[in-house]
């Protein structure tokens, strides 16, 4: 989880609430919303890039516009704070060419405040990844397989079938299952790590 | 986004685009809501886990299994420590800063498949499963490797026993192929 400044407000507050501190200039909350929505902007992304280098940079870029948005009073309903980030998100997969090089000149100016928001690529092995690790060996092998081809090589869903040689349909209960169970087992503390 | 069974799968046919345009673009209202209001940790985990593979990209993606020549060449690299899996292996401590422990199950498998290596205390209690293994072709024998925490719980914690199952490819009889134990020293 990336750090968020010490006046982080609560981790509860509403969006529209977060939004409206945000407009009036609550750098905290402008904070906590942005690493709220970057998951969803990602996802966004990964459904038309499958680039991860593509899809920081698209992350970024959808969030300089909300930045600014926010700090120059454009964001005028608070309430409809996710509505609008689509919204930005909907407008640059329409022309990003033409957002291009107003981007540099956003970076400059807005650069610090969002890179703290930024997805960061752990160099070293993490407590997450040694969990999935250890989650990986309990699935079959068509279940990894299933994972990787989506989440690692992120090949699209009739990829992935081609690849496995099966049915779209079976592709995707298989998918589905493992990561149902995934998500199960990397959310239980493991025996080893009582002994780290 | 619904229950968490339901967001998660929606959430993974919309990112492996086995959902229509019309329906992603409904979807993408909910999911942008809640990741708003906080409210989407199904959204978290499959961004961790985009992350995470990223991260397995370099060993070669999320296979179980290696092969002595893989196994080779990772024991050349600094800070790699190498266990030998016999019939009855008593595992000393490695040294602090190892971040990698790889070793070799001395089982041949040539002529089994789906083979599963349960992990087992003495006393027949169980710890882990190893699904779908694959063993080397040229002397069916089981490499592995894994980072030096998750390898202390099966190499230094307590007695285990890897107990290897599998079936024979041309009978399709399945079988316990070895048992081989591991005791810290």
């Amino acid at each position: 989880m990336l750090p968020l400044p010490e006046s982080t407000p609560s981790r509860s507050a509403d969006a529209a609430t977060l939004a409206t501190q945000a407009v009036a200039g609550d750098r905290a909350a402008e904070a906590l919303l942005c690493v709220r929505l970057s998951p969803a902007i990602r996802a966004f992304a990964r459904r038309r890039l499958r680039d991860p280098d593509a899809t920081r940079e698209f992350q970024q870029e959808v969030l300089l516009i909300f930045v600014e948005a926010l700090r120059t009073g454009r964001l005028e309903d608070p309430a409809r704070v996710a509505g609008f980030v689509l919204g930005i998100c909907r407008n640059l997969a329409l022309d990003r060419a033409r957002e291009r090089e107003r981007r540099g000149k956003l970076w400059e100016l807005y650069g610090d405040s969002v890179s703290a928001c930024e997805l960061v690529q752990p160099a070293e092995v993490t407590l997450e990844i040694m969990r999935l690790e250890d989650c990986l060996t309990e699935l079959s092998q068509r279940a990894r397989q299933a994972v990787w081809l989506t989440y690692g090589e992120l090949l699209s869903h009739a990829e992935v079938s081609t690849r496995l040689g099966i049915s779209e349909g079976n592709a995707r209960v298989l998918r589905h299952r493992a990561l149902h169970a995934l998500k199960q087992c990397v959310a239980s503390p493991k025996r080893w790590e009582a002994m780290q | 986004m619904s229950t968490a069974d339901d967001s998660l799968s929606l959430l993974d046919d919309y990112l492996a685009a086995a959902m229509s345009d019309e329906h992603a673009a409904d979807f993408e209202e909910q999911m942008f809501a809640a990741a708003a209001a906080g409210r989407a940790p199904e959204l978290g985990y499959l961004d961790a886990l985009f992350q995470q593979a990223q991260w397995f990209t370099s060993r070669g993606g999320f296979s179980s299994g290696a092969t002595a020549a893989q196994i080779a060449e990772l024991r050349k690299l600094p800070n790699v420590h190498y266990i030998d899996v016999e019939a009855d292996t008593r595992v000393s401590a490695w040294p602090a800063d190892t971040k990698f422990v790889v070793y070799r199950l001395d089982v041949d498998l040539r002529g089994y498949e789906n083979i599963d290596v349960a992990i087992v205390t003495p006393e027949g209690e169980h710890r882990k499963w190893f699904r779908d293994v694959a063993y080397d072709p040229a002397d069916g024998a089981l490499y592995g490797a894994c980072d030096a925490p998750l390898a202390v719980s099966t190499f230094r914690r307590e007695p285990l026993i890897a107990r290897i199952q599998a079936s024979r490819a041309e009978t399709g009889k399945r079988e316990i192929v070895a048992e081989l134990s591991v005791t810290p020293r």
